[in-house]
């Protein structure tokens, strides 16, 4: 009867501890690394993989190995839509790491409606509002947010005080203000609308949208066009690749404004690639540059060596960490989740919105992360920096919830 | 008292060695998996259609999996970079991204085929070619169009006239608690010569 007994104990004993085992946490990721993104997306990609190789390392979710199921769409929104059908119906992901504007923009009633959490690298300003978009989260300072601290930032520390713009302020005149976009790519539009109410709010005088094709090789006809209207500074709405080509255009043609770039357009390509008509460049950074100093930074260059050693470390980027921050950010709230026993898309969320200035992005250069059931927004501090002897650097941080606490509020979901 | 303590603790060994490991336990260490290209096959082209229409095609990169050890290992994922070269350059530009989940078992000391299908079309190459290949493209002088047109109807005679490259590979393979994960780099050419 003992005997029995023992064995029965022996054998659940097993069962448990295999079951423990082979549990595993399904992630999906979509990732662009051959379309119209993938000049940034591509090393996102990697890095996204190499964090989560990291994470199961070290323990994954409180013992459960994250499997990460990552494909690229090419940044085609019907494929996006397909991919996340397989994510949720064979893959049977727990959530999402999502990748565009447009797809993601494109998949949020579905996945509102799914209840899927999905963290996705469009920083869309429209995703931060959980009234509309409850389980939308994203990893850096939304798009809107980051471009009204731009050109505040630019107003209060170069037009007021470089002397470069003396005369003109000395007369009294508006800066005269335009951006370059591509008018068909949600990513590029996302902001505008804020960025020119606060253009509008600073007193900008505002020219018309040029459109520049995020593949474009050629921008000489909008330089023109900014010229002919005077452009004190132009906002670059479109990644690294196609913002490159404008800031060379631009220096050939001596437009003479100056230049801000959404975070996604701006990292250590952007000198390369613009040579010395990207000296002075401003633009946003979400994290650290993969070259800078940072407390991740050994555990970041072990992994690229281990998981992707045909690719050179010289030519890894800033979102090679971003993918870092991204898996950093949603397995943190996983394990939140599954300590309360809810490890599903609600528990998920629940997770999410109980980060209160959480500090575990510090570690890779982003800022402390705080969400609320009501609000979204990752952050309301924007970092500045600025292309210095050919390397972008930081130059400083404004808290826009700090510098408008009336107007804070009213830009949720901008 | 004792015997039963004792009992219970083989059982739970015995037990555990038995649902935690697939297959036996090594009995030595011969070595990481090595995965080599074999070939790339053509596996489906359609007709020609001029740009931006795409034209779609379908490759098979045919590896050999070596597993020298002695005991099943678990293909997790696996992941590629597939580049065809400019001609007349000598240089690779990236044009897609392979990957897969596929989870196969290699059987011990043995070399097995695996077949890896990437379905490549023009409007994605000539994307991939404006977008990360443009340094290189800009710096060879070359045509993006033409260059993805010749690419497509010089493939389709099936006699492979550029090379093609499987590089940045990263397969993950699982010995399911023998000895940990395995991380095996590989990169190949097609034709070899």
């Amino acid at each position: 009867m003992r005997i029995k007994m023992v064995i029965a104990i022996s054998f659940i004993l097993c069962f448990f501890s295999s079951l423990a085992l082979s549990q595993e946490v399904r992630v999906g990721a979509l990732q662009d690394t051959t379309g119209a993104t993938s000049d940034v997306g591509k090393d996102e990609a990697l890095g996204v993989r190499e964090a989560t190789q990291y994470f199961n390392d070290t323990g994954g979710i409180n013992g459960k190995r994250i499997r990460l199921f990552q494909y690229d769409y090419g940044y085609r929104v019907p494929e996006a839509i397909t991919t996340y059908k397989r994510f949720r119906d064979y893959d049977k992901v727990v959530m999402v790491l999502g990748w565009g504007t447009g797809d993601t923009e494109a998949l949020s009633p579905t996945i509102n409606a799914d209840k899927m959490p999905y963290l996705s690298s469009s920083f869309s300003g429209h995703l931060c509002d959980p009234k509309k978009t409850p389980y939308n989260f994203v990893y850096g300072t939304d798009y809107s947010t980051n471009a009204r601290g731009a050109i505040t930032y630019w107003f209060e520390e170069v037009w007021k005080k470089d002397p470069k713009w003396k005369e003109l302020r000395d007369k009294g005149t508006k800066p005269k203000f335009v951006c370059f976009i591509d008018t068909a790519s949600p990513y590029a539009t996302a902001p505008i609308k804020a960025i020119k109410d606060q253009a509008t709010i600073l007193g900008f005088d505002i020219g018309p949208d040029q459109n520049v094709s995020l593949f474009a090789l050629d921008t000489k006809s909008q330089v023109i066009a900014a010229k002919g209207f005077g452009a004190n500074l132009v906002w670059h709405g479109n990644t690294t690749m196609s913002v490159s080509a404008a800031v060379k255009d631009a220096s050939a043609l001596g437009l003479g404004a100056d230049h801000i770039v959404n975070n996604w357009g701006f990292d250590e390509n952007l000198p390369k690639l613009g040579g010395p008509a990207a000296e002075g460049v401003i633009g946003l950074l979400g994290c650290a540059l993969f070259i800078d100093e940072y407390p991740a930074k050994s555990r970041v260059i072990e992994y690229a060596k281990k998981l992707n050693p045909g690719i050179p470390l010289e030519n890894r980027l800033i979102r090679t960490v971003q993918g870092w921050v991204k898996v950093g950010m949603a397995v943190e709230a996983m394990k939140k989740a599954d300590k309360a026993g809810k490890l599903n898309g609600p528990g998920i969320k629940d997770a999410f919105e109980t980060f209160k200035d959480w500090p575990g992005l510090k570690e890779y250069g982003g800022q402390l992360v705080t969400l609320t059931p009501t609000d979204h927004r990752y952050s309301s501090i924007v970092r500045v920096a600025r292309v210095i002897k050919g390397k972008p650097q930081t130059i400083g941080e404004i808290d826009m919830k700090a510098k408008f606490p009336d107007r804070w509020a009213g830009w949720l979901g901008w | 008292m004792q015997r039963l303590f004792l009992m219970l603790l083989i059982m739970i060994f015995g037990i555990s060695g038995v649902m935690g490991c697939a297959g036996l336990r090594p009995t030595d260490d011969t070595g990481k998996p090595k995965i080599t290209l074999e070939r790339v096959d053509l596996m489906r082209m359609a007709p020609w259609v001029e740009l931006p229409a795409p034209t779609l095609m379908a490759m098979g990169f045919v590896f050999n999996v070596d597993n020298p050890s002695s005991y099943p290992i678990k293909l997790e994922n696996c992941k590629f970079s597939v580049l065809f070269e400019a001609p007349g350059k000598n240089e690779f530009m990236t044009i897609s991204t392979a990957t897969v989940y596929d989870q196969i078992y290699f059987a011990p000391k043995s070399v097995s085929q695996y077949r890896v299908v990437e379905f490549i079309d023009s409007g994605g190459v000539m994307r991939a070619l404006l977008i990360p290949n443009r340094p290189a493209v800009v710096r060879l002088g070359l045509e993006v169009n033409p260059l993805t047109k010749e690419w497509f109807t010089k493939i389709a005679t099936g006699e492979f006239p550029f090379k093609i490259k499987a590089g940045e590979g990263m397969a993950v393979f699982s010995s399911e608690g023998a000895k940990g994960d395995f991380f095996v780099p590989f990169e190949g050419i097609f034709p070899k010569k």
